[in-house]
């Protein structure tokens, strides 16, 4: 299977995101394909500053894919899933706004039509593989790990189709089908992180990383899974100094990666802050 | 209260926000706000007195900058608003009517700075031009920086996209198409 | 028939009967934990252990699988009876110290303490689970081993597919041993109640409810066992009156009606794509519906208002406008649910003096004595909260959250964000119109409003007729209303039939459509446009026919008909085209004469 890919500006640095995405990658058989020449989403700041550029960034991004001949982008982050999501809805539904940033595109000779399908890497993982066919691969046995869902605020907002927008399944599911165990009745599993006010006013979102966190921790999970490199950086990074029990914060790919059997360096768990010890 | 119908007729009809006159005021919206008990008012009473026109008390409002874009309250409205979107477009109209310019501004503007001019950011470019405007907070901030330069997480040099010349005219474009909007 | 003496009195049974079943026929009791009516006796418990004099001897047998003989004696209430089942009752303390049939069996004979060496298990190896499972027709459990070993098993200690998770045996296991789950390789599915909610459990042969007419206990065909596999049938072994028949079919009865009044009423909404309050996840989430049976006597709790783990509730929030006044779900006020909501917070608070906090949009309480009674519950000290609730978490936030669930919404008067913890959760939930409306409303030819209600011949001046005569509707079905509204209405509907009755003629309409059946190639496509369902196809001679005295003379079918076959009394094809064309030839000023408005 070939997806244009669209890593986004936080994946690189993001605690050992890309090599685990990479390495599941190529041991399941999806073929990431990056958009060359790919540029920032925008994600809030522009919504909240710009008017014609904050479609004009995403749009060249699916022109980009269109061009490159692809007809799916799959995206690792949740801000940049939803900013995809919602420029390809806005303009694939107005007309005028759709003919107004196809000008601006114009000037680099790029166009969008609006027909592609914007995706996440965990739904494509879920929907698209044989779980099967995943099942096969697995090596170790994660049976008694207890894993909380974490999936952030933005991913299935504010359409709602790939999953339910308050209490989703599809990565419990996935979870399920690597051999580790969702925890049951994780209630802050969509509760906001903070995202980039965590930077502007720590102190109220600290209490909101508090929340999914001890949700977490008191009903039982050893880690917390999540899907977004702000996510996992807010949770991970606001647990430093809380006087709570700390619980790691890894990526679904890493949990993938530790069912597959790859090797710390294709996991680089090394970069979390919070330490994943828990022998598997 | 002294309204302003002017300012609210530009947010209903430039900025779409006419539906928020279908508002029944359930409070549906704040309950279910991450950041609501920090907020000047929820955003359910940031639109009753919008839609009064009450627009300098709105814009002042510290509301929309606390907004984290989780649209929860967009997709659990039971009138179906564009709440979140609503909240965008406040933050662009405060800035329009040169509102003394919250943290979350100088934020976003540290964002947008290194994206304009290389297409893509990287946390350290971003916080550099934070840091610059608020010192305290990034202070705040420097002890994680610190815990992710130990861990080789973060990035020093600039991220260019390949086509620089081709993006920088595009956005030019963009600018000038919505100057003449 | 057989003679013989139960403790000195001579009495009489057929010939095969045990002991024991002649006993219970004569009132005289004898303790047993592994007899069943419906189950081959196996003497395994030997609790019924009896006293016998025949031929000269004495000895002492199990009742319960012991045939009656001429002439024998038998006494169940010697000192030497009682200190037997002394015995038997100590050794099964001493094998299942906390099995609560047994402890209850030991009070009984005064036991405190075993004499013998105790052990914790749980299994009396009565032998009731896999007699049932052989009745069932399956034998995936048996008792296997030998002496110290000897227990109930599946094959090979592993879950079977023998087993098709009927759930016989953990039913009738008196000491609770079985758990179905480590028998049956397939996902048990327990029968809930319709009538309570899903709060309580049923059998596949069972009374719909209390009230139910005709009173009589139906069988569900897909749990019944006899009807899936042609096993069990216990409950016809166990029916005095013999009043179960396997062979019963759904029967399909038509009646000729003069009129017909359609009252199918509405179903609640179901809260579970709301999954921001939790229903069906936490389990003190109720609807509005599974709470009046957790209040009524006859209900899962016999009418006291407590919590799943039996706790008496100290806080209560009931959540208005769940599904109603919503565009993501239904848009319209369902009506009734802020009345309701209110009488749920006069009674959980008179019955269980709880805190209880009502979140509302509005208060809509429109009615006869309604205004009054939201102001009684006012000064009951009922918390009124006016802000949709946004969730309902059982995340913990400060202490006092713990073990509650926490209603999150904005007071919106008080113009700040409550996080109130509480022990019980109501949705009210709105109101929505019965599955299976639309193929009625076709089945009848009346049409629905764009929430799927059905639409009244006037919304103010035909509040109980439809737009075919002798078809009356009543109740709910027309959207939602209270109960006073509904027996109005329901009265009203059954006062227009009758009217109809009495008067013994109909009067219709003049002007109706006729087919002219050389004309008439049989296209139904006539039949298809009538919305007063007065077409109907004679299949013997291929044509379609109107009836008269449901016809309004509307003129759609005429206006479709594609060979002309269908003209209008009083307004055939040649005497429009004649308005037409004079219309059309009108000298100027015709507009005036016509009223101004004509063209």
């Amino acid at each position: 299977m070939k997806y244009g890919f669209f890593p986004g500006c936080s994946y690189k640095g993001a605690a050992g995101y890309k090599e685990s995405t990479e390495a599941v990658c190529r041991s399941l058989g999806i073929a990431l394909m990056e958009i060359e020449g790919w540029n920032c989403c925008g994600a809030t700041s522009y919504w909240s500053t710009q008017d014609l550029k904050a479609y004009v960034l995403p749009a060249r991004i699916m022109a980009l894919a269109e061009k490159q001949g692809f007809t799916e982008i799959v995206n690792v982050c949740n801000a940049c899933y939803s900013t995809l999501r919602k420029a390809h809805e806005k303009l694939a539904g107005d007309n005028d706004l759709r003919q107004k940033v196809n000008l601006a595109l114009a000037e680099e000779g790029l166009a969008y039509s609006g027909n592609l399908k914007i995706r996440h890497l965990m739904e494509v993982i879920v929907n698209d593989l044989n779980a099967d066919d995943v099942k096969k691969n697995i090596k170790k046995d994660l049976s008694g790990l207890v894993v909380a869902p974490y999936y952030g605020c933005q991913l299935n907002r504010p359409w709602a189709d790939m999953d339910d927008a308050y209490y989703p399944v599809l990565m419990d599911r996935l979870i399920e089908i690597v051999g580790a165990k969702p925890l049951k009745n994780y209630s802050a599993k969509t509760e906001c992180c903070g995202a980039a006010q965590m930077v502007a006013h720590k102190d109220f979102c600290i209490p909101l990383t508090n929340r999914i966190v001890k949700d977490a921790v008191s009903k039982g999970a050893q880690t917390i899974c999540t899907l977004c490199p702000l996510c996992q950086l807010n949770v991970d990074s606001s647990q430093q100094g809380l006087g709570l029990p700390k619980i790691p914060v890894i990526f679904f790919t890493q949990l993938m990666g530790l069912a597959l059997g790859l090797a710390e360096k294709d996991l680089m768990l090394n970069k979390l802050l919070t330490p994943f010890k828990i022998a598997v | 209260m002294t309204a302003d119908p002017v300012l609210r007729d530009r947010f209903f009809k430039k900025y779409h926000g006419a539906e928020i006159q279908n508002c029944i005021q359930c409070g549906t919206c704040s309950g279910s706000c991450p950041l609501a008990e920090h907020m000047d008012f929820g955003p359910r009473q940031l639109f009753a007195m919008v839609r009064e026109g009450d627009m300098s008390a709105a814009l002042h409002a510290n509301t929309m900058w606390l907004c984290v874009s989780c649209y929860h309250c967009m997709v659990k409205c039971p009138r179906g608003i564009s709440i979140t979107d609503h909240m965008y477009s406040l933050k662009k109209m405060a800035v329009e009517e040169g509102v003394k310019a919250p943290k979350m501004l100088h934020l976003y503007l540290s964002f947008n700075a290194p994206v304009e001019k290389h297409g893509r950011l990287t946390d350290v470019a971003a916080m550099a031009g934070f840091g610059l405007r608020h010192p305290l907070a990034a202070l705040g901030n420097m002890g994680l920086g610190m815990k992710l330069a130990a861990k080789n997480r973060l990035e020093f040099k600039p991220r260019t996209v390949s086509n620089i010349a081709g993006f920088k005219k595009v956005m030019e474009k963009a600018k000038e198409l919505e100057r003449l909007s | 028939m057989i003679t013989f003496t139960l403790n000195g009195k001579e009495v009489q049974g057929k010939k095969g009967q045990y002991i024991l079943q002649v006993a219970q026929e004569h009132g005289v009791e004898i303790p047993t934990l592994c007899y069943h009516k419906a189950l081959e006796p196996a003497g395994m418990c030997r609790l019924c252990m009896v006293e016998m004099h025949y031929g000269g001897r004495v000895r002492y047998v199990t009742s319960c699988n012991y045939v009656i003989r001429d002439g024998m004696e038998i006494k169940t209430d010697t000192e030497e009876v009682h200190h037997i089942r002394k015995v038997i009752v100590e050794m099964m303390l001493a094998r299942c110290p906390e099995v609560p049939v047994v402890k209850k069996l030991a009070q009984q004979y005064g036991i405190k303490e075993p004499r013998f060496k105790t052990e914790d298990d749980d299994c009396l190896l009565c032998g009731l689970c896999t007699r049932i499972c052989e009745k069932m027709g399956r034998g995936a459990i048996s008792l296997t081993g030998r002496g110290l070993e000897f227990k109930v098993d599946t094959p090979f200690h592993a879950q079977t597919d023998v087993c098709m998770a009927c759930g016989a045996c953990e039913s009738i296991c008196p000491t609770g041993h079985i758990d179905i789950r480590n028998i049956t390789k397939y996902e048990p599915r327990p029968l809930l109640s319709e009538w309570d909610v899903g709060l309580a459990t049923r059998s596949a042969v069972y009374l719909p409810f209390p009230q139910a007419v005709p009173l009589a206990a139906v069988i569900d065909p897909e749990a019944c066992v006899h009807l899936r596999t042609g096993n069990c049938g216990v409950c016809k072994e166990f029916c005095e009156a013999g009043a179960i028949d396997f062979n019963q079919k759904d029967e399909i009865v038509e009646i000729n009606a003069g009129s017909i009044i359609v009252a199918t009423g509405f179903e609640p909404f179901d809260p579970t794509p709301l999954t921001q309050y939790g229903f069906g996840r936490y389990p003190e989430v109720y609807t509005s519906i599974q709470f009046e049976r957790i209040n009524n006597a006859t209900g899962p709790t016999a009418g006291e208002i407590v919590t799943k783990d039996g706790r008496k509730p100290e806080a209560v929030a009931i959540i208005h406008c769940v599904g109603s006044r919503d565009q993501n779900h239904m848009k319209y006020c369902s009506r009734i649910c802020c009345m309701y909501s209110m009488k749920f917070a006069h009674l959980v608070r008179e019955k269980t003096g709880a805190e209880v906090y009502e979140f509302y949009i509005d208060i809509r309480s429109p009615g006869k004595g309604y205004e009054e009674f939201y102001n009684r519950l006012q000064e009951e000290g009922t918390h009124f909260i006016r802000g949709k609730v946004s969730q309902v978490t059982d995340i913990v936030d400060s202490p006092e959250d713990e073990g509650k669930l926490v209603v999150v919404a904005e007071d919106t008067l008080a113009r700040t964000v409550r996080r109130i913890p509480v022990d019980m959760v109501i949705l009210s939930v709105g109101l929505k119109p019965a599955a299976g409306i639309e193929e009625i409303a076709r089945m009848v030819g009346i049409s629905l409003d764009s929430d799927g209600w059905i639409n009244e011949l006037h919304p103010k001046l035909g509040p109980l007729a439809t737009p075919s005569d002798g078809i009356f509707i009543a109740g709910c079905c027309q959207g939602p209303k209270d109960i006073p509204d509904s027996v109005a209405q329901g009265q009203g509907a059954a006062g227009e039939a009758l009217s109809l009755i009495s008067r013994g003629k109909l009067e219709i309409e003049a002007a109706v459509s006729v087919i002219d059946p050389e004309r008439c190639m049989g296209c139904r496509q006539c039949e298809m446009v009538c919305v007063y369902g007065a077409i109907s196809y004679n299949a013997s001679l291929s044509v379609c026919e109107v009836n008269t005295a449901i016809c309004k003379g509307c003129g759609n079918c005429a206006a479709t008909c594609p060979n002309k076959a269908i003209e209008l009394r009083h307004f055939n094809n040649d005497e429009l085209l004649a308005e037409v064309e004079g219309l059309m030839f009108a000298p100027v000023g015709i507009e005036e004469h016509l009223g101004g408005t004509a063209m």
